[in-house]
């Protein structure tokens, strides 16, 4: 390893700073603002809300909306649902989908034709048809109204995407490792576990991030196979501070959203360290 | 490299045994997407060949492809069709561009890497209601902040109803819809490159390559599969999305974002015509299924080629 | 000669023991029986109920009603308007409904159609004299009650009070006394130096302009037959509301173009802020209105309705309904006729910025916002409304929606003429028929 050359690379990067951090501030607003502002709406009062020339920053700190978010609509208990929910699906999906998805990549032949067309055709008929027979389907099981239906059709929803993502991610390592591997008499699953899966980790968490995420989201299932207010989940509860014709209550929502968003970036900030995961150095010598 | 074509049966022992072991893997995965994907998909395509309308106790009679034969001269169908495809097409390569551009700028040695990271996942964290709601308020005119910071700046295009405007309308709500889609293309592409072996890049530079070569050399291989697999899925996605342009815009102004899955949700829905409903879910599906099959046959071919 | 006489006595005695076991088993059956029907049932009551006041208002309510009613409970199921299609749709189909809902009248018609909802008829008798017939009428299809009226808005203009005291221009008031030339006149008068007179959220044109063709007697559709045939007619009628709105924009500028593509409620910050003397918009809107009075001593007030040859204009209240399925439907209906005692009623409708349906409730409303013009005027108008015939054409709604709108949307932008609107609504027609 020269460290010469590595160290001359590192300098001309330097030089790539500047116009870099110029794009990375245009990306910051360009994701942020919206985020920024929603989070100052929420401490704005109705009445403030009401101005023709608001200032991005509240005029006090009204925290009723919080108040009234937290307390009376059930925004926790639905928050908890939702995790409860999200987790569950993510760690099914991802059990299901890494075998699943390494053995479409590799048995392109045998599997690829019928699982692809699987895959497309699932995702590509509109959800809002499929809607009545999935929910008699899922009433005939005798899981409606249940936080379990909800899983169990979330993990069907996603299994399409994270099979193919997988499937992409697997295909993108080579297949020289794993020969290697069999050469040196390491057995199906030996070769699954150690060589495989290091480096799938980032795709992994990738797509147990997306699951988790979509999940968490997603409301025109839940909206229709949850009956009771006990199993809301939380984005059936911010809806419901949505009126007629664009009508808001856009403090209490603001918070609401604010508050929603929360967890899945705490959970992004702490798995994100695995995508940059050091892992990936030692496969082949290992 | 990575991509050279699998022979299913090899000679040696090790390979025999892992292929056949391979297999097993996927079984758990589609029992339930079996029962519970299969049969609904099939019922609906199946009331796409009967005259189903919502109702108590409604009788149901087979009547072939009269659905079909009425949706061929559904004018308004065929608009939105146009309008679904030009949005998917168009949301799914902007998000890329911007997406990757993105990915590429995190994948390196910045300050604040880490909530930059967190950031760019911040559109995805939100329910899409939520995030057309609160795009709409932000493009208000005159009480929106955007365009008062447009005012203030004086750059032109102050006053405008991009959402309202029948000419800013559409592309405003793609660049929305990008927005959205984003952070998917973002990190899984950085994932991608995350998972090149250290070892490749520091080999390359030993050998002499610089930052272009490495990047068309090594990165663009190791991210084309997971970025083939992201065109077509944001493509199939974006093509049955309504959940955002329904509320942003309705499918106006004068009709000009109204998107082809918004169209089959009102016509199951508000006029309850199941049976019509599903017949423009099924060719929705059809076309899909046609633009995918011709695009992963072309990336298919420059895989071989490679 | 004893057998024949013991066998009777045997037969007479197994009869008497299987006597007194079927008696005492119907005794004891009978005695299980009754608890069974007396215990406690617990309905479910779907509504869309989001403002703060509301929902504290229904939450009494029905606390109110589960104290007197212990064995026939409800319990509160929140849903959100925009999706209360869906959720019923799919409800009633996989039959889960909830035992009583409110949504308005217009999306509840295809329910009733498709036989979904109970028929109220024989229970809401009592309250069928204290409303206007108009109003009773757009909850009812075939001569059976469906959904009883609870509350409803009107399309008013509303007026900043100090705008006009400080130009001197006297305020209308009364019923039939403000008609579209004096609407047109006014927006004129406050049109000066940079300022419009009025602020008009056009975004959704199509049910507004529909609703208020009642003011000149645009019919529309003609020849509603049994089995659904009708033929639609656009005629001087039907486009005089439209070509009046389109003057006011483009003849006489006195609408601000920016309003244009707002929702109906998207002028309020503009004309809270003074820069309109007058806005047209939803009654509903009110309750924003009295928070900025309450906040800042804003006065506004509501003007009479709109008159062209009547006041009169389509009527689309909330409405209450029995699902037909419910398993309680006559308790159902007994809490629907708790809800609209006037007290309740008259809560409920001021909460949500709408004027309740029931003539007693009414005069509580108005005794509650004795001090306000505006919403004085707003309770006066609702004996203005009446059942707009349209609603009942099958294929009406879809017309609207894919017809209508895009069409009325171009043409108040300036895209379209007036001959182009009535060719694409006729056509429009013959294409969804």
């Amino acid at each position: 390893m020269s460290t010469n050359a590595v160290k001359q690379v590192k300098k001309k990067r330097k030089l790539y700073l500047i116009p870099t951090y110029f794009l990375v501030i245009c990306y910051v607003i360009f994701l942020g603002f919206p985020f920024l502002w929603m989070f100052t709406t929420s401490f704005k009062s109705p009445y403030e809300l009401l101005q023709l020339n608001q200032s991005l920053f509240p005029e006090g700190f009204y925290m009723q909306n919080y108040v009234d978010i937290l307390e009376k609509r059930g925004l926790i208990n639905a928050a908890k649902n939702s995790l409860v929910i999200a987790v569950c699906t993510t760690v099914l999906t991802t059990i299901f989908a890494v075998p699943a998805g390494y053995a479409i990549a590799r048995l392109r032949k045998v599997f690829s034709g019928a699982a692809t067309a699987w895959i497309l055709i699932s995702q590509v008929f509109p959800v809002s048809l499929i809607i009545i027979p999935l929910f008699m389907a899922v009433r005939r099981v005798g899981l409606l109204d249940s936080i379990w239906g909800l899983v169990l059709v979330y993990l069907v929803a996603a299994l399409p995407f994270a099979l193919w993502m997988l499937k992409g991610y697997v295909s993108a390592i080579p297949m020289d490792l794993e020969e290697a591997g069999a050469m040196d008499g390491a057995s199906s699953f030996q070769i699954l576990r150690h060589i495989v899966f290091p480096l799938l980790v980032p795709g992994i968490v990738a797509t147990a991030l997306f699951t988790f995420l979509n999940s968490w989201n997603e409301f025109f299932f839940a909206l229709v196979l949850i009956q009771s207010p006990e199993s809301e989940t939380l984005p059936l509860t911010l809806a419901r501070f949505m009126g007629s014709e664009g009508q808001v209550l856009l403090g209490p929502l603001a918070a609401g959203a604010f508050l929603a968003t929360i967890p899945s970036l705490v959970v992004f900030g702490i798995m994100q360290k695995k995508l940059a995961s050091g892992l990936l150095a030692g496969a082949v010598k290992g | 490299m990575s991509n050279v074509a699998i022979k299913p049966r090899r000679k040696s022992s090790g390979g025999k045994m892992y292929n056949r072991g391979a297999w097993k893997y996927a079984i758990p995965a589609f029992i339930p997407l079996v029962l519970l994907s299969v049969v609904p998909l099939v019922q609906a395509i199946w009331t796409a060949f009967t005259d189903q309308v919502a109702g108590y106790n409604v009788e149901i009679k087979f009547i072939g492809l009269d659905n079909f034969r009425r949706l061929l001269t559904d004018t308004m169908f065929w608009a939105s069709f146009r309008i679904g495809i030009i949005w998917a097409v168009s949301v799914t390569l902007l998000a890329l561009v911007l997406g990757f551009g993105l990915a590429l700028l995190l994948n390196q040695k910045l300050r604040f890497l880490g909530l930059m990271r967190v950031l760019s996942l911040v559109p995805w964290a939100m329910p899409p209601v939520i995030v057309a709601i609160m795009w709409s308020l932000l493009l208000r005119p005159s009480s929106g902040p955007i365009d008062q910071i447009f005012s203030t700046l004086r750059l032109p295009g102050a006053g405008t109803d991009w959402l309202g405007n029948f000419n800013t309308a559409f592309p405003t709500v793609i660049l929305i819809g990008a927005w959205v889609a984003m952070p998917i293309i973002t990190v899984s592409i950085l994932a991608a490159i995350q998972g090149i072996p250290s070892e490749m890049i520091e080999a390359s530079i030993i050998d002499g390559a610089n930052a272009w070569q490495r990047f068309r050399y090594i990165t663009v291989p190791a991210v084309r599969a997971i970025t083939s697999a992201l065109v077509a899925l944001n493509i199939i996605w974006q093509f049955s999305s309504f959940g955002l342009v329904f509320v942003l815009t309705a499918g106006g102004p004068g009709g000009k974002t109204f998107v082809p899955a918004l169209f089959a949700y009102n016509e199951a829905f508000k006029y309850g015509n199941f049976g019509y409903a599903a017949s423009m879910g099924v060719v929705m599906a059809l076309a899909i299924v046609l633009m995918l099959g011709v695009y992963l046959k072309a990336s298919k071919r420059e895989d071989v080629q490679r | 000669m004893i057998n024949p006489h013991r066998k009777k006595e045997k037969i007479v005695k197994k009869v008497k023991l299987l006597s007194i076991l079927a008696a005492s088993v119907m005794v004891t059956s009978v005695a299980v029986a009754i608890p069974a029907r007396a215990s406690t049932i617990e309905m479910t009551y779907l509504t869309p109920a989001y403002l703060k006041g509301t929902v504290a208002t229904t939450e009494r309510i029905v606390a109110d009603w589960n104290k007197a009613n212990p064995t026939t409970k409800v319990k509160i199921v929140y849903g959100d308007v925009n999706n209360m299609d869906d959720k019923l749709t799919t409800a009633f189909a996989g039959n889960v409904a909830p035992d009583i809902f409110q949504h308005e009248a217009a999306s509840i018609l295809p329910f009733a159609k498709q036989g979904y909802l109970a028929n109220l008829t024989q229970e809401m008798r009592p309250l069928k004299s204290t409303m206007p017939a108009g109003l009773w009428n757009v909850g009812s299809y075939a001569a059976k009650l469906h959904g009883v009226p609870t509350m409803t808005q009107t399309y008013s203009v509303f007026a900043n009070v100090d705008a006009f005291k400080k130009a001197g221009v006297p305020i209308p008031v009364g019923s039939g006394t403000f008609t579209w030339d004096d609407y047109r006149a006014l927006a004129k008068k406050f049109t000066t130096d940079g300022k419009y007179g009025v602020a008009w959220g056009l975004r959704s044109p199509a049910a507004m302009s529909m609703i208020m063709g009642m003011n000149y007697n645009a019919k529309f559709f003609r020849g509603l037959t049994a089995s659904g045939g009708t033929t639609l007619s656009v005629g001087a009628a039907e486009l005089e509301v439209p070509s009046r709105i389109h003057q006011m924009i483009y003849t006489d500028k006195s609408i601000d173009p920016a309003s244009l593509t707002m929702t109906g409620a998207g002028p309020i910050p503009g004309f809270l802020a003074g820069k309109y003397a007058m806005i047209f918009a939803a009654t509903y809107i009110a309750g924003d209105l009295d928070t900025a009075a309450k906040a800042s001593g804003f006065n506004w007030t509501a003007l009479p309705l709109l008159k062209g040859a009547t006041n009169q204009q389509g009527a689309n209240p909330q409405t209450l309904s029995v699902s037909a399925q419910s398993k309680y439907k006559k308790q159902a209906a007994a809490f629907i006729r708790f809800m609209m005692q006037d007290k309740n009623l008259a809560e409920l409708a001021l909460g949500e910025g709408l004027t309740p349906s029931t003539a007693g409730s009414l005069k509580i409303a108005q005794e509650t916002k004795k001090g306000s013009a505006g919403w004085q005027q707003i309770l006066d108008d609702g004996a203005a409304l009446a059942l707009a015939p349209f609603t009942l054409v099958p294929g009406y709604q879809k017309w609207k929606d894919t017809v209508l709108q895009p069409a009325m949307q171009q043409y108040i932008q300036g895209k379209i003429s007036i001959s182009e609107l009535k060719k694409r609504q006729l056509d429009g027609w013959k294409s969804i028929r």
